[in-house]
């Protein structure tokens, strides 16, 4: 039920005390349905209150950095890593990232002869539980239905060079399987602790889209 | 949802209109209920 993030985006403030029922939203006829069903469910003892603000409190938690630990864990730990591909969920609980709302998780890695990306070309399925929420590009039409047909441009657009040798798959995920690209660590990163790789590591390079470098990442949009 | 409504909605409305679909389908509400709730709402912040 993503779509109660709704409610709470309007309000901007995180401390209200119930921050998917406020009143004030205006715009969309449909913020008002979200909340009339949410009062309705509420009332008829199906939810409670106390259910949506803990939901919502999960999502806002979970972000990328979760997701690059993990990937960092996997670059300094071969046994870590080999764990990682045969049992996603089990080698993610190692590191206190919870990875069981996903009903099957598949990690992908990308090596020097594949380039793994994700899609959702249905809708937005996406690892939530490992990312937090999915950018803006990945629930757009034309990411969406442009990278099954010609990933390779897309990457491009991305600033993702992919050379001609290296075979790009793409996976689409769906209602049931959620994927995880655990990118190759940079050259040149000998010297960085697991801590310091992890800061290398983007939520986009986990789509697959584009990759780590030596350099400490940027702020992401 | 049909597809001219698909078309025609929002990403977080098809959420919205959907979750309500599946509800009333699965017995839990009625399209009257949520109608006259909406209603009410609509009167408390008027």
């Amino acid at each position: 039920m993503s779509g109660n993030h709704d409610g709470h985006d309007h309000d901007g403030d995180g401390h209200a005390p119930h921050p998917g029922m406020h009143a004030g939203g205006q715009g969309s006829p449909y913020a008002l349905r979200l909340r009339a069903v949410a009062a309705l469910l509420i009332e008829k003892g199906i939810l409670t209150q106390a259910d949506i603000d803990q939901q919502l409190a999960r999502e806002e938690q979970r972000t990328p950095a979760d997701g690059a630990r993990v990937v960092a864990r996997a670059w300094v730990d071969p046994a870590f890593k080999a764990r990682l591909l045969r049992d996603p969920k089990a080698a993610c609980a190692e590191l206190a990232v919870d990875a069981s709302p996903i009903p099957a998780f598949v990690v992908l890695e990308n090596t020097d002869q594949v380039q793994n990306v994700v899609v959702c070309t249905l809708c937005s399925c996406y690892p939530r539980a490992i990312l937090g929420r999915p950018p803006d590009w990945y629930k757009s039409l034309n990411y969406r239905s442009r990278v099954v047909v010609e990933p390779r441009a897309v990457l491009r657009e991305f600033g993702t060079q992919v050379p001609d040798d290296v075979e790009v798959r793409v996976y689409d995920s769906t209602a049931d399987v959620r994927y995880l690209v655990l990118p190759q660590r940079p050259a040149g990163t000998e010297h960085l602790s697991e801590a310091e790789l992890a800061r290398l590591v983007l939520r986009d390079h986990m789509v697959g889209v584009s990759n780590p470098t030596a350099e400490p990442a940027l702020v992401q949009a | 949802l049909p597809v001219e409504v698909y078309e025609r909605l929002g990403y977080y409305e098809r959420w919205i209109h959907g979750s309500e679909l599946i509800l009333i389908e699965k017995g839990l509400l009625t399209r009257e209920e949520v109608d006259r709730k909406v209603a009410e709402l609509e009167r408390q912040w008027a």
